[in-house]
């Protein structure tokens, strides 16, 4: 026994250093690690190296790390940021896309100021005879009288009397009376509708149009009511503004038909409208 | 036993353990060259002598395994790992003459009964350091469980490179200048 006595010692001074707090070890244990690590620091390096190419170690993502929280916020920032980039860019497409319908349409100069709903007036018994609030105004130039549209060719209404200097409202088309239309196929796309037959609406207090058309042209359910009333703005004519929903014969009048009209722009429903305004020639 | 070419070995061994053996690793686990070493001496060198090595390996283990803090700062702890090796060479030792040595299935038992001794020798020493409030290198995020399995898949892995190393080993046996003599004691033959 008395042979392994020195090897007995040294287990013994293992354990005990094993086992000694932090503060009786670093002043001594780090140091007399250079012992080792100094000599074979150049195996190492480049044994990593050759590990580092061979099969590279992968950095495991620390999902609460500050870096990673502060790298998942940016992420999100730039998500929402790319978001709105995208919503601007369809915005302005649409825009585009109008003023090449509008300048397209002829009727002298016009601007286009497009502007959003932003309320629907309370003055109205419900929604569907309720005047629209936009948020432009005499600011950009806005007049009472001047057409509203929506996607392009379909009229909404007219701007009302109220035109303050950051608002405005619009009056619905289904709430004025006596609009001369022309009734056309709703697959009619030539600019020339004069052939067609015409008539003028009147409104039926629930959101559609009553017309009796006196003509021996066939009328059906789908065909489009287009503008050709002279007292609105030039650049309105032809725009597409309602479609007819029923039509039915007139006892008292057999030549004659009743056909009724339902707007073709929802006007309570949208986000969005185009006002076209006239300008004056220099 | 020739020391110095031990000491070079253990050296570059353990070097090796911790750069190029990643490329062998299995999850955190890799292979350990610097214990494939150690049972070489063990298998060859005279008891005492083996005895010595294995804990002049397990204290090179310690010095090249410090504890890892999360503000990046390191202790090395000396002396789980020497005890460690201890008990997995006075395990070896015990049955070595087992073992038969030109077969490298019987090389890598050797190695992997070591190596699994050698992971619990440390965890149990961590342990026991941990009830007296000192640090082990799990920390508070790991456990003692999980890391002896680790050191099983250590076991494992290790264990295929001794059987693939230790024969390699012995063909530079002349270099180390293991004493194969024995001691002559005088008495009767048996």
């Amino acid at each position: 026994m008395h042979r392994w006595r020195i090897e007995t010692l040294v287990l013994l001074i293992a354990l005990v250093c094993a086992l000694l707090p932090v503060r009786f070890l670093t002043s001594w244990t780090n140091p007399l690690s250079l012992i080792v690590s100094v000599p074979t620091a150049p195996i190492t390096h480049f044994g990593r190296a050759a590990r580092d190419v061979l099969r590279p170690y992968q950095t495991p993502w620390v999902f609460d790390a500050p870096e990673a929280v502060a790298l998942r916020s940016e992420l999100e920032l730039y998500k929402t940021l790319y978001a709105q980039a995208s919503l601007d860019r369809e915005l302005l497409e649409r825009s585009l896309q109008a003023m090449r319908a509008m300048s397209a349409r002829g009727g002298g100069p016009v601007r286009l100021v497009e502007c959003s709903v932003i309320g629907i007036g309370l003055n109205a018994g419900n929604s569907k005879d309720a005047v629209l609030r936009v948020n432009a105004g005499s600011a950009l130039g806005l007049q009472a009288g001047s057409p509203v549209f929506f996607d392009n060719d379909s009229i909404v209404g007219l701007v009302g009397t109220d035109v303050s200097s950051l608002g405005a409202s619009v009056v619905p088309a289904h709430r004025l009376s006596g609009i001369a239309v022309r009734l056309v196929p709703a697959q009619f796309h030539d600019t020339d509708i004069s052939r067609f037959p015409g008539a003028v609406l009147r409104p039926t207090g629930h959101g559609t149009w009553l017309a009796d058309v006196a003509s021996s042209v066939e009328l059906t359910i789908g065909m489009t009511a287009r503008l050709a009333d002279e007292r609105w703005p030039r650049i309105a004519l032809g725009a597409r503004l309602g479609e007819v929903i029923a039509v039915e014969p007139i006892e008292q009048a057999p030549l004659a038909r009743r056909v009724e009209v339902r707007p073709i722009v929802a006007a309570e429903a949208i986000a969005t409208v185009m006002i076209a305004i006239p300008e004056e020639a220099p | 036993m020739n020391w110095p070419c031990f000491l070079v070995a253990a050296l570059i061994a353990a070097a090796l353990d911790g750069s190029l053996l990643g490329v062998l690793r299995v999850g955190d686990a890799r292979p350990s060259l610097l214990m494939v070493v150690c049972v070489f001496v063990l298998l060859n060198a005279p008891q005492r002598t083996a005895f010595r090595a294995a804990l002049v390996a397990g204290l090179m283990a310690d010095l090249l395994t410090p504890i890892m803090y999360s503000d990046a700062t390191v202790l090395v702890v000396v002396g789980p790992q020497v005890l460690a090796f201890a008990l997995g060479a006075a395990t070896f030792l015990s049955f070595r003459n087992l073992l038969y040595r030109k077969s490298p299935i019987a090389l890598g038992f050797g190695t992997c009964v070591f190596a699994i001794l050698v992971a619990l020798g440390g965890t149990s020493v961590f342990v026991l350091r941990s009830f007296f409030g000192g640090e082990t290198p799990w920390g508070d995020a790991g456990s003692a469980s999980s890391t002896v399995l680790s050191g099983f898949v250590v076991a494992g892995l290790t264990a295929i490179l001794g059987a693939l190393v230790l024969p390699q080993l012995h063909r530079t046996r002349a270099l180390w200048a293991f004493d194969s003599t024995s001691r002559l004691v005088g008495g009767a033959a048996r």
